[in-house]
């Protein structure tokens, strides 16, 4: 057949691949090479990126082709079958994810990926619109999936993904935190944020990008969330199953059909980030009790020389680690609030009474007088006794 | 936004759960006030009592039958409402619970959608104006240029034509267009902060 004359060995090699995959996709071979022509200088670019990535390897002919697609966002011919490459070894490419969104809001991520097993590779990517948003499946072998953050546009708008595992398993690391989601599970990320996937079997994977202001500016959780993590979440559950669902029956659903449900998803996931919010409420309040508790622990024991950050711990039931985020809002750590406590206390007794400072040091629960009077002379910038000299003789003065 | 009216009366939506037997097909059940739903696994029922209101247009055209739970828009009605367990009733707030109510409004309202483009449905063309009219709405609820013009304009018919439908659905376009954009700002409640760039978040 007749190519372009624009075309290069690759790009031939690309449209070959492409005619072969329209032809298990329905579309006519004329309207895919009519299709590519029209988008030579987007095709072009693709390859060139490819090759730029790929110094090392020779561009292989379908895997262009499936950038091109993706790329281009066609509704049909937008399938991938690298099929059996580089059976020797590790194959490395670079590849855009099929997520290209309708929605110019949202962010297109390059992603790095190496497969993780000597064997014969292939991944098949498709992407439909749906609504507003671009739904993705990707089914392929054992690999790991870097995101190449440098190569998106810093002007893109902040973009959420949300990825439901058809089979196998995602174990996704970001913001320090891993999480692995299991068949069924929902993983949720922000692709502004670095993040890898590491697929250690086979997998099926479905994904869905929304800007994050479409979810109403609510912020997600921080790092990646699963179903699994945390309390159960109805929003998180009906994403789920309305991806599933969405996936299951997209080719029966009618236009306005598919627009209503990427409503619902967005909509749900709004409800979910609502819910994630809620949690993050009650679990301030929760720790705003804890503290209460705490403080009021310590005033019935501030005498008690043993008293610690760890005792009071123990005597609530909650671990040192717990106790002390309970703390993380207000503007003292629960230690000092034990010193400030102890302090006020020795300044009552220093006045109100003829104790020594040894004596109201052990009162107050300092064991050694000595740390005692550095403990007072830090806050009040003088010795205990200087201080009650001080107090007792302005009063005199008054008096 | 506050005070706006609903532009017409507000039905519950009850969700059973029944034993899928052989010689029942699953299906959702639109009975007067009632929108009930059957298929699933056990045999459970779950009355979460959120209100969902549909025009009377849409809430014709969505009893003339039982909507199918495993074909077309029913499949995500049914992914929707089998999400859902007896303790939601309770435990959701009720902002959330508002929210899972407006997404079922949403496909249900979808669902008279697909009909109104189902040959084998009579549906008289006011109807059929008001349903689509809906959709449109539903689908730029967020975009502020819109109103009864821009719709009668994609809709394809006179402005009066479009406010007549909705008159003999006893309502308007604005309030229909209110009441949908005030169920967009429960979802999305507050803006915590303005959209940002990934440059300005890295």
């Amino acid at each position: 057949m007749l190519l372009p004359s624009w075309a290069n060995q690759s790009t031939r090699n690309a449209v070959i691949a492409i005619g072969a995959h329209a032809e298990t996709v329905g579309a006519s071979f004329a309207e895919v090479i009519a299709s590519l022509c029209a988008v030579r200088d987007l095709l072009v670019a693709v390859l060139r990126e490819m090759s730029r990535c790929l110094h090392e390897m020779p561009i292989r002919g379908s895997a262009a082709a499936a950038c091109a697609w993706a790329a281009l966002g066609h509704d049909r011919a937008a399938r991938l079958a690298l099929g059996p490459c580089d059976p020797g070894g590790v194959i490395r490419n670079v590849w855009r994810l099929v997520l290209l969104p309708s929605n110019p809001a949202c962010a297109l991520v390059q992603m790095s990926a190496q497969t993780l097993r000597n064997a014969p590779a292939y991944r098949r990517m498709s992407r439909a619109p749906l609504g507003g948003l671009a739904m993705s499946r990707i089914e392929s072998v054992p690999q790991v999936v870097t995101a190449l953050l440098d190569e998106v546009p810093p002007a893109s708008l902040e973009s959420t993904q949300l990825q439901l595992v058809r089979s196998g398993s995602l174990i996704l690391q970001q913001s320090g935190r891993q999480r692995r989601f299991g068949v069924g599970e929902l993983a949720v990320y922000d692709v502004s944020e670095p993040f890898e996937f590491v697929y250690p079997t086979e997998f099926s994977t479905i994904i869905v990008q929304v800007p994050t202001t479409a979810l109403g500016g609510t912020g997600l959780p921080d790092g990646p969330t699963s179903a699994s993590s945390g309390p159960r979440s109805v929003g998180r559950d009906m994403v789920a199953s309305l991806l599933a669902t969405t996936d299951a029956h997209f080719e029966s659903l009618s236009a306005n059909s598919r627009v209503a449900l990427s409503r619902a998803i967005v909509d749900a996931m709004r409800l979910a980030a609502r819910e994630a919010r809620g949690e993050r409420q009650e679990y301030a309040s929760s720790r705003a009790v804890l503290a209460r508790r705490a403080r009021d622990y310590v005033e019935r024991h501030a005498s008690d020389i043993t008293l610690s950050t760890g005792l009071v711990a123990a005597a609530l039931h909650v671990s040192v680690r717990t106790l002390h985020a309970a703390f993380e809002d207000s503007s003292e750590t629960l230690g000092q609030i034990i010193r400030s406590i102890r302090i006020d206390r020795a300044r009552t007794l220093l006045v109100a009474t003829a104790l020594s400072v040894s004596e109201v040091a052990n009162e107050v629960g300092y064991a050694d007088a000595t740390h005692f009077i550095r403990v007072f002379k830090g806050c009040e910038g003088v010795t205990p006794s200087v201080w009650r000299r001080r107090q007792l003789g302005s009063e005199g003065a008054r008096g | 936004m506050t005070g706006a009216v609903l532009p017409t009366r507000r039905v519950s939506v009850r969700f059973v759960q029944q034993d899928r037997a052989a010689d029942v097909v699953p299906s959702f059940e639109i009975v007067g006030a009632q929108i009930t739903v059957f298929g699933g696994h056990s045999g459970r029922t779950v009355d979460l009592g959120y209100a969902v209101w549909l025009t009377a247009a849409e809430q014709s055209v969505v009893e003339l039958r039982p909507i199918p739970a495993d074909s077309g828009i029913g499949v995500g009605l049914t992914s929707v409402l089998s999400t859902l367990t007896r303790g939601d009733a309770t435990r959701s707030s009720v902002g959330d619970r508002l929210c899972i109510a407006i997404i079922i409004r949403g496909l249900v309202s979808a669902a008279a959608a697909e009909r109104v483009d189902d040959e084998s449905f009579v549906i008289p063309s006011r109807q059929q104006a008001v349903v689509r009219a809906m959709q449109i709405i539903s689908a730029r609820r967020d975009d502020p240029a819109l109103n009864g013009p821009s719709i009668a304009r994609q809709l394809g018919i006179s402005v009066r034509t479009l406010q007549a439908a909705f008159r003999d659905s006893s309502t308007t376009v604005a309030a229909s267009l209110r009441a949908i954009r005030r169920e967009y700002e429960t979802l999305s409640s507050r803006m915590t902060r303005p959209p940002r760039s990934r440059a300005q978040a890295a």
